[in-house]
């Protein structure tokens, strides 16, 4: 199947799950969750705890299927959206499970990043991995950082080494110059 | 830092990509949350934002999950359908007449009262529309009771709020009308403090004349200026850290 038969059937069954479909849900999970559950152990590194986010998550896309429009974001993009955003809540709510081996974040996409289950939509892609190796060093750093372990400014400081207000400034010049690039395409 | 309204709309887009990012904190973090809320135009910068980052997440990788992460989905969703139900995705009551327990201590109880009271608050702000006389204030026994009304309609009016605050009483009450959260979602009411993060006081019922008590917290946070708001989230994470649905009525607060 190629990227883009899997986008459509992912829409399609989403569409579905909008109308309280569970086998398409299950079709969702089924496409989604193994991505889901590797943003989601990337914050909050433990595997049970992540495994409950997960669940999270899919209620979640259950009740708000509806809400989903394709024409502001692509369905898997939505759902990482989700999946980030719950795992974010939820170890701000509960602190992050110190433990667990930190696996250093690469500071650069990796470009072998399997390409077999890749869900997004390839344009998309590649426009946000060009514009982020164009960023100087720090600020892609900062951001890489803040995005994958979500961080925030302070922990950002400290997980780097450098004064809050540098690392405040390195993350807004780097989106600021996101932003250009991305909005020029 | 700057008040939101004077900021330059780079910086206001910028705030919003720091929020999407996650990466604000303390009063930075309250002066957004607080635009998610009354601010449609920053929210939907929020959501560009967080779409277009999430485009990263390609790149943490893939985990299979264990199987049996599916079937607690498959249990939970039966729960909230109806079935067993699990404690930590109990259905709010279906009716508040029953069991007031998923409203946050939101009672008919006092409902009669505090419908009366809402609508004597209510005519000493807008007056006697028919032109009759106006109805006399109770006269107040003690200290005079310091009361706040807010009034709210969506911009179709077809969702109407009103509420009464009684600073001393320790009591709001609330009319609403018109809300239709559908399947799994439920209205949550915010105070909106001026120059603060929204705070959540919980589930409210669809529609009708409610009241509850107010914690010291809640009652400070109730002040003339501040606002109430009503938002649309999934039923089972009420209360939420921070509202996620779209603003549906904002109306402030204003001393009677």
């Amino acid at each position: 199947m190629t990227i883009q038969q899997r986008r459509l059937e992912l829409e399609a069954a989403l569409e579905r799950v909008a109308d309280g479909n569970r086998v398409a849900l299950k079709q969702v999970y089924d496409l989604t969750a193994a991505k889901l559950l590797g943003v989601i152990m990337r914050i909050c590194r433990d595997r049970e705890q992540s495994e409950d986010v997960l669940q999270d998550v899919y209620l979640k896309v259950w009740r708000r299927a509806g809400r989903f429009d394709r024409a502001k974001a692509s369905p898997i993009t939505w759902l990482c959206a989700i999946a980030r955003n719950a795992a974010i809540d939820w170890m701000r709510k509960h602190g992050r499970n110190m433990e667990v081996a930190d696996d250093t974040v690469p500071e650069v996409a990796d470009e072998t990043a399997d390409a077999e289950g890749a869900l997004c939509d390839a344009q998309e892609r590649d426009l946000l991995r060009r514009c982020l190796d164009d960023l100087q060093d720090d600020h892609r750093r900062s951001i890489r950082l803040a995005f994958f372990d979500g961080l925030t400014h302070s922990e950002l400081a400290q997980a780097i080494g450098v004064p809050l207000g540098t690392v405040k400034s390195w993350v807004r010049r780097g989106l600021a110059t996101l932003k250009v690039c991305l909005s020029d395409g | 830092m700057a008040d939101p309204i004077d900021m330059e709309e780079g910086d206001r887009d910028l705030l919003a990509a720091e929020h999407a990012l996650g990466v604000l904190e303390g009063e930075e973090r309250a002066v957004a949350q607080r635009l998610m809320l009354t601010d449609q135009d920053f929210a939907e910068r929020v959501r560009w934002w967080s779409y277009r980052l999430a485009g990263m997440a390609e790149e943490a990788g893939t985990r299979a999950p264990s199987e049996q992460v599916w079937r607690a989905i498959e249990r939970r969703l039966d729960g909230s359908e109806g079935g067993e139900v699990s404690e930590a995705f109990a259905p709010a009551a279906p009716a508040p007449l029953s069991a007031p327990r998923g409203f946050s201590g939101w009672t008919l109880a006092g409902a009669m009262a505090g419908a009366a009271a809402v609508a004597a608050a209510v005519m000493l702000l807008v007056g006697n529309p028919a032109g009759g006389p106006t109805q006399p204030l109770p006269a107040p026994v003690e200290a005079p009771e310091r009361r706040l009304v807010a009034q709210a309609q969506s911009e179709d009016g077809a969702i109407s709020l009103t509420s009464l605050v009684e600073q001393r009483a320790r009591r709001i009450s609330l009319s609403i009308a018109g809300l239709e959260p559908g399947s799994g979602r439920a209205p949550e009411l915010w105070i909106v403090p001026a120059g603060g993060a929204p705070r959540s006081l919980g589930q409210v019922p669809e529609g009708g004349s409610f009241s509850r008590d107010l914690t010291d917290d809640e009652r400070h946070l109730l002040v003339p200026g501040s606002s109430l708001a009503v938002t649309y989230e999934d039923r089972a994470t009420i209360p939420n850290p921070a509202p996620t649905g779209d603003i549906l009525v904002l109306g402030s607060l204003s001393e009677v």
